[in-house]
Parts: structure tokens; sequence; C-alpha cells
């Protein structure tokens, strides 16, 4: 049987239309790969968060304006400001972390570990702040009676729900899919030979 | 010098330029391979397929001779695929892989071992994927604990736990 297995396994051919122009692109270095994508985005969310920081900091003067509670305010901006520099820390050491793997030096297992460790992690993460964010968009509804400006939250809130609830139920099942082969990795540690 | 620099740049870009396209066309098919065992979807399949190549062409000048060009090739390929992170949904809605897979002579029965074959590496837990794939290229166990990181006796446990789940499907479809 082993031998019937393995003889079809090596002659299975698989249909991949690759156009020479692909290749071509590929070592002129136009593409990257999909870790090196994500490492890129978490580099540009970090910079992101750092902007919307300085930004949160400049309008908080604005919003003071628009509310009777000054003191809440700067509490609440605070609270922005820290929110935002963990979310920059945040992604900037999960840049780190991706570009620390080494597709070329590492085994396969110590690769498979890395990649499971910052997914969990950056699922963990978004466990975290998603809540701060929805109690932040909270205490500006409270804080604020401006009827325009709590629509305009509301409004903003509504959108990010609609666009977001396929990317929750996604990202539930991307992490039910993680610590499943987690648990793989923790069994084969458990493997004492 | 500066003319020279250029010419000796343009010498090592061609060498690592005709190192690549004759390693790509003497591993094409194990690459290829590899990146079906990790795939669900055609869409997967040909993203896994560029990432290697693109992984592979940004590692050619790091080629030392230490290791056969294969085995380099093979640990590339598989690093690739299991670092990939897949969405749930692109797994769900994507085109059947099936569609992809050539059979030299063409015999329904082999395509459906092929199939059922996939469909075992495919559902493993990556590591024990990588293990599987290694000993049906046939590596022997200590090539592929060297290469997987892990213990002699540990690969195989994993091979014995895989090689248990292949003999029922194959005992399924010829039966």
């Amino acid at each position: 049987m082993e031998t019937n297995i393995r003889k079809d396994w090596q002659r299975t051919d698989i249909n991949i239309g690759v156009a020479p122009t692909s290749i071509d692109e590929i070592m002129e270095g136009k593409r990257k790969t999909a870790l090196q994508n994500l490492a890129q985005r978490y580099r540009w969310f970090s910079n992101v968060a750092l902007v919307i920081l300085v930004a949160n900091g400049l309008n908080i003067f604005n919003l003071m304006r628009l509310s009777d509670n000054e003191t809440a305010v700067i509490v609440l901006g605070i609270i922005m400001s820290v929110y935002f520099i963990i979310c920059s820390v945040m992604d900037r050491w999960l840049y780190a972390g991706i570009c620390s793997i080494d597709i070329l030096m590492m085994p396969v297992m110590e690769v498979v570990r890395k990649a499971g460790y910052y997914r969990k992690r950056h699922l963990q993460f978004i466990f975290i702040l998603m809540p701060l964010a929805l109690g932040m968009v909270g205490a500006l509804l409270f804080l604020f009676e401006n009827i325009y400006f709590r629509l305009g939250i509301l409004l903003g809130f509504l959108l990010g729900v609609a666009l977001g609830i396929r990317q929750l139920f996604n990202f539930l099942a991307d992490y039910r899919d993680l610590i499943r082969e987690n648990q793989d990795i923790k069994k084969n540690q458990d493997i004492k030979m | 010098m500066r003319f020279a620099a250029a010419i000796g740049l343009s010498d090592e870009n061609k060498g690592a330029r005709r190192l690549f396209t004759d390693t790509v066309k003497t591993y094409d098919s194990m690459i290829r391979r590899i990146c079906f065992g990790y795939s669900r979807t055609a869409e997967d399949l040909e993203d896994l397929y560029q990432d290697v190549l693109v992984n592979l062409w940004q590692s050619m000048t790091r080629y030392r001779g230490e290791a056969s060009m294969k085995t380099w090739v093979y640990r590339i390929a598989l690093n690739t695929c299991v670092s990939t992170v897949r969405s749930h949904s692109r797994r769900i809605n994507g085109t059947p892989i099936d569609v992809l897979v050539n059979v030299a002579d063409d015999a329904e029965e082999v395509r459906a071992d092929i199939s059922e074959l996939h469909e075992c590496i495919s559902t493993l837990p990556p590591l024990d994927s990588a293990v599987v794939m290694l000993w049906l290229d046939e590596y022997t166990y200590d090539e592929i604990a060297e290469m997987v990181g892990l213990s002699r006796g540990n690969v195989a446990v994993r091979l014995h736990r895989a090689k248990e789940k292949l003999k029922v499907i194959y005992q399924h479809t010829t039966a």
C-alpha cells in the first residue's frame, strides 16, 4: 500500500497557469509574499495609529468646546491617546515578529510555532481592543449632547458594524481553526520519545 | 571601477536569474505538489505557488550548497506554505482544487486516490502535512526530523498515525 501511495503522489501533476510575466515580475522584485504583505500592513497600521494619536491630541480642544464637561473630555482624550499608543505599539511588535520568521533557516516546526503565535496574539489583541473601542464610542455619545455630533457618531458606528460583521464571523472562524492548530503543537510537545 | 562594479553586479544578477529559472524548471512539479497539499481551493494554490517562487527568488543568493538543492527548495516551499495565513472565507468559497490535478494516464481510479490523499493531507495539522509529504517524497526519518525540527521518534509517531488514516482511505477507495 505504501508504495502505491508514494507512486500516486509522485506522479501527481498539478496544473497551475503561471504566466512568464509573473516570473519576470518576481525577478524584478515587483511581487511580495502574503507574509511580506501582512508585515507591511502591520507597519502601515502602526504608523496610521501614530497619526491618529497626533490628530486626537490636536482635536481635543475642539471637543472641549462641544461639551459642558471639560474634565471628562480630557480624560476621554487621554484614554483615546493610550488606546492609539497601544494599537501602534502592538502593530509594530507584530510587524517585528512577522519579520523575524526566517523561511530559509528555520525548521518547519519553528515556523509553524511562530506563525501561530503571532496570529494568536493578533486575534487576542482584537478581542481586547474591540470592546475598548465600543466603550469609547459610548462615552462620546454620553458626553456630547449636540444632536449632529451624536448622529455622526452613530452613523459611523452603524457603518462600521455593517462592514465589520462579516469580518467578525471570519475572524471567529479563523480563531477556532488556530486554536485547533495550537492544540496540535501542544500535543506534539507532550509526546516524549 | 564603477563600471566594473556595475558589470559584476549585472553578471551576478544574470547568474541568479539563470539559477532561479533552472531551479524552478527542475523542481516545479515538487513545488506544485507541496502547495497542493496545503491548499483547499485553486486560488489558494496559485497564490501559494507564487509565494514560494518569490521566496525562492529572494533566497537565491543565500544558497551555500550545505544541503542538497532539492532539500533547500523543499524547506523553502514547506515554510512558505505553513507560514501563510489563509482566511476561513477564502477556504470555503473558492474553486475546487480537483480540477487542477493531472494524472499521467488519466485513470479515474488514480484520480480518485489522489483526491482522497489530498483530502487526507490537507485536513492534517500543518506540521503533520509536512511530515507526510516528506515521507511521500521518500525522505528518510532522519532527514524529515532534521528538516521539520522534531525528534526521530516523534516523526515516527506522527507518520504512524497518518499512515493509519491513509490505510483506511485506500482500503475504502479500492473496495
